[in-house]
């Protein structure tokens, strides 16, 4: 609990710090989900927590978790491993969900972990190649490369809009 | 430029106000008061219209205020007389300037010169009224006198004894206590007679009667809805007693009191305290003889402007508090209350208070239905005129108060059903002649609290239904089976299918076959009912049935599985424990349940939800709820864990519908627990074609099973 803590410290401060900083780059928190690093912009995420269940709802898409209680609202996790098609999370307590707000809408991803923050440039971020029609594109905005890994940046707009829709 | 509109944001909010006062001052001259203080009320809020048009320059909004400001001017001077006429003269030209601001808020195009006529009107009647000053006047003094009644207070004495079993069948003796509290004033006196001795006492009985002694304003109907549901089972007397009797007998005693005993008695003790501050006291502590109309006058002065978000927040903030007070209600135990009775003590007081401070919170967001209520008869006026027809509209009930947000999401739905009851319902004017109706049509507008819900109701006095046509046309659409069986009153509730209208022509009011369907949704979202109910050749009757507030509902908390659902308590009829043989099992629908006279379908959470199916459960219980237009569903549960009054939070905010599901809310250990939505509940795991229709086709076919 106390590595939460820190890590929302550590977003908040550098979510200011941000301000200051030259617009050309932007800051985006990275996660993994088995072997592969994704990342969504710094901006939209509200807070990081530690899994401790959700309520399933019924009559849902198989990769929406259920609701939990954020402060007072319902808020509706996504197991992003079933989102992008990779099977269904078995969490514990050490898996971690990023709160991401979209316009008004706040949304929980559940990761296995949220590893890093990345200070990028925008020219750093390199488009996703075009051959590849696989339905998980659809949901990426581009590719940061990141000490010799590869970190996929989350389209949230596009993840959760066909999530609200549905 | 912004500072601009910023300007304009708080004009139009002072409008909103403003407008709201002229309304109120209005009716109240509409019903034939003619106090000089309503007069000045009326020309000051037309004055601030004015005013705030002249420096923004809404020229329009300017130039037709002017010329009603102009009309109270004269009224106020006493040169012009008011009369009815003029009157609704005021009330058309207060809906003009009502549609004159919005369009001027919303930035669209009203059509020019729409208020001329209406301009043209105010003008002559400033010029030709002042002849018939004298006269108008004399009449008018007499009514207002007759008129300033029904402020005055009523005193009953009640006696109740509720049967033993009453808690067993859900009638909490203390809700009615509270609702008489709500009233008035109320003194309680509990009447402990029929107390058995310890030994003999069963827990869960009702050994209890009481003597209530009540002064209200409301009227006896309002008293003895209260005890609408358990007067057939109950001792119950309500006694009126004349306020002369009162005064005779129990003048000294405090608390029974009319409002006139007590301001007449701190009038007399403000003269004993000394000539000194006798002057100042009469001015302030003046009695008036209409003290409603006072209050009223008063009313901007007291009032805050806060933004609805705010409240939101408020209201959740409290909802918090509630769940946290749970909370740590779990913690308390026996060891706990004899270790820390002191604390325990305290924290009984904290659920009071934190009670009161959410009643509280809750009734800032209700509002008087007067707002949406006052725009209708426009639109019959406007109606009437399209259609050439004859149509007057009454209103009932304005000042009953309702949360803003159904106010809000109530007005789409009732433009609906008076447009369909003036185009459908009433009949055109030879037709009435021929039938020795009145020729003039008239649709009455109710609004009332009965119980915690709000009964809102669409009369018209015109053909009502033809039954067998409605059914005809459900057949032809397909909606129904052709040898179904069906009540009279499920047959008029066909009209609340999706896809039914049986307008022979499309007419440019209505008839566009989505009509009553979409109000019947838009109630069923607010977590209201709505029915039809029709004579023919006498009229119909369109009921809607809503919840006093969205943010708070009773609901009965059950564990099915793993999983906490909450049902609405509104919706329950009978929980109960089935034997085996009473439960049988249909190809096509699944178990049924013989329930009453009839067999109804059971669901199972487990089931419906897709959760994992526990294994058969030997003591399953089965929760018997009404859905929406009269179908029940039997649900199946594993286990009753109370009654609460949980907090409902919207799925849609962050998410979206959930089929089934109505909201959730937060149970006392932080965990979300979802809110079922009964109706559509029954229609899960339903694999029939039609399994979409509000009426359910299986219990009338299961009727004839059984038969």
């Amino acid at each position: 609990m106390s590595e939460q803590t820190d890590l929302n410290e550590q977003l908040l401060a550098q979510a200011t710090e941000s301000g200051n900083q030259d617009s050309g780059s932007s800051q985006f928190v990275a996660f993994t989900i088995g072997e592969q690093n994704y990342c969504v912009d710094i901006m939209s995420v509200r807070e990081i927590r530690a899994w401790t269940g959700a309520t399933p709802l019924p009559n849902t898409a198989d990769y929406v978790r259920g609701v939990i209680n954020l402060r007072g609202s319902i808020v509706p996790i996504v197991d992003l491993r079933t989102r992008f098609g990779q099977g269904e999370t078995d969490p514990t307590k050490s898996h971690v969900v990023v709160i991401v707000a979209i316009e008004e809408r706040l949304n929980g991803l559940l990761v296995d972990s949220v590893s890093d923050i990345l200070t990028v440039s925008a020219e750093d971020i390199a488009a996703i190649p075009e051959t590849d029609v696989g339905s998980r594109v659809r949901y990426l905005d581009g590719l940061i490369t990141e000490e010799d890994r590869m970190v996929a940046l989350i389209a949230l707009d596009r993840v959760i809009d066909v999530i609200s829709v549905h | 430029m912004l500072e601009l509109d910023q300007f304009r944001h708080v004009y139009f909010q002072e409008c909103e106000d403003l407008l709201g006062s002229l309304e109120v001052q209005l009716m109240a001259l509409q019903e034939g008061a003619e106090a000089d203080d309503v007069i000045q009320e009326t020309f000051r809020a037309i004055h601030s219209i004015k005013g705030g048009a002249g420096a923004l320059q809404f020229k329009r909004i300017g130039a037709f205020a002017h010329n009603f400001e102009a009309l109270f001017d004269k009224i106020r001077s006493g040169e012009t007389a008011l009369n009815p006429g003029l009157v609704t003269l005021s009330l058309n030209a207060f809906d003009m300037l009502a549609d004159l601001i919005a369009a001027e808020q919303s930035g669209s195009e009203i059509e020019p010169g729409i208020e001329d006529h209406i301009s043209e009107a105010l003008q002559e009647a400033i010029g030709n009224q002042q002849k018939s000053a004298r006269e108008d006047r004399a009449d008018k003094g007499m009514e207002v006198s007759s008129a300033s009644k029904p402020g005055a207070q009523t005193h009953y004495q009640i006696s109740f004894r509720p049967p033993p079993d009453s808690m067993q069948r859900g009638n909490e003796p203390l809700y009615l206590i509270r609702a008489l509290k709500a009233l008035g004033r109320l003194s309680v006196k509990a009447d402990l007679d029929d107390i058995p001795p310890l030994e003999e006492i069963d827990p869960q009985a009702v050994y209890l009667a009481w003597n209530f002694e009540l002064e209200t304003s409301a009227g006896p109907d309002a008293v003895s809805e209260i005890f609408e549901f358990v007067a057939d089972d109950s001792d119950l007397s309500v006694t009126v007693v004349n306020e002369a009797d009162i005064s005779d007998e129990d003048q000294i005693a405090p608390g029974d009191r009319t409002l006139d005993d007590r301001q007449s008695a701190e009038e007399a003790r403000d003269s004993e305290t000394g000539s000194g501050s006798r002057g100042a006291a009469k001015s302030t502590a003046k009695p008036s003889p209409d003290s409603d109309e006072t209050n009223s006058r008063y009313f901007g002065a007291t009032s805050v402007r806060v933004d609805l978000d705010r409240v939101d927040r408020l209201v959740n903030m409290v909802g918090e508090l509630v769940i946290a007070y749970s909370t740590v209600l779990q913690h308390v135990d026996d060891r706990l209350r004899t270790t820390h009775p002191q604390l325990v003590h305290e924290l009984s007081q904290f659920l009071q208070h934190t009670q009161t401070l959410q009643d509280s919170v809750m009734a800032i967001r209700a509002q008087p239905v007067r707002s949406i209520f006052a725009r209708m008869p426009r639109l019959v006026r406007d109606l009437a005129e399209k259609t050439g027809k004859g149509v007057r509209l009454k209103t009932k009930g304005e000042a009953t108060e309702i949360d803003k947000t159904v106010i809000e999401k109530l007005s789409d739905p009732l433009v609906h059903m008076i447009r369909n009851a003036v185009d459908h319902g009433i009949e055109p004017l030879e037709e009435r002649q021929a039938l020795g109706k009145p020729p003039e049509g008239t649709i009455t507008l109710s609004a009332e609290q009965v119980g915690g819900r709000i009964i809102i109701r669409v009369r018209d006095d015109g053909r009502g239904i033809d039954r067998e046509r409605m059914r005809q046309v459900a057949v032809d659409k397909n909606l129904i089976a052709p040898d179904a069986t069906l009540s009279e009153e499920e047959i008029e509730n066909l009209i609340f299918l999706p896809g039914f209208s049986t307008a022979r022509t499309v007419s440019d009011i209505s008839g566009r076959g989505v009509g009553m369907d979409v109000v019947h949704q838009n109630i069923q979202k607010l977590g209201g009912r709505v029915s039809m109910r029709s004579e023919p050749g006498r009229g119909s009757t369109i009921t809607l049935a809503l919840p006093l507030t969205l943010a708070v509902m009773d609901g009965m908390i059950v564990r099915s599985g793993d999983f906490v659902y909450v049902i609405p308590l509104a919706n329950i009829i009978q929980s109960l424990s089935p034997r085996p043989e009473e439960i049988g099992t249909l190809p096509d629908t699944g178990d049924v349940l013989r329930f009453r006279d009839q067999y109804v379908k059971l669901v199972d959470l487990n089931d419906a939800f897709g959760a994992d199916s526990a294994a058969a459960n030997d003591n399953q219980l089965v929760i018997i709820v009404e859905a929406d237009a009269g179908g029940v569903v039997g649900i199946v549960v594993e286990e009753i864990l109370g009654q609460e009054q949980v907090v409902i939070k919207s799925l849609e905010e962050n998410f979206s519908h959930v089929r089934g599901i109505a909201g959730a809310t937060i149970m006392g250990d932080g965990r979300v627990a979802l809110i079922l939505d009964v109706t559509a509940i029954g229609k899960l795991g339903s694999k029939r074609p039609n399994a979409g229709a509000a009426i359910e086709p299986e219990k009338a076919e299961l009727q004839e099973l059984s038969a």
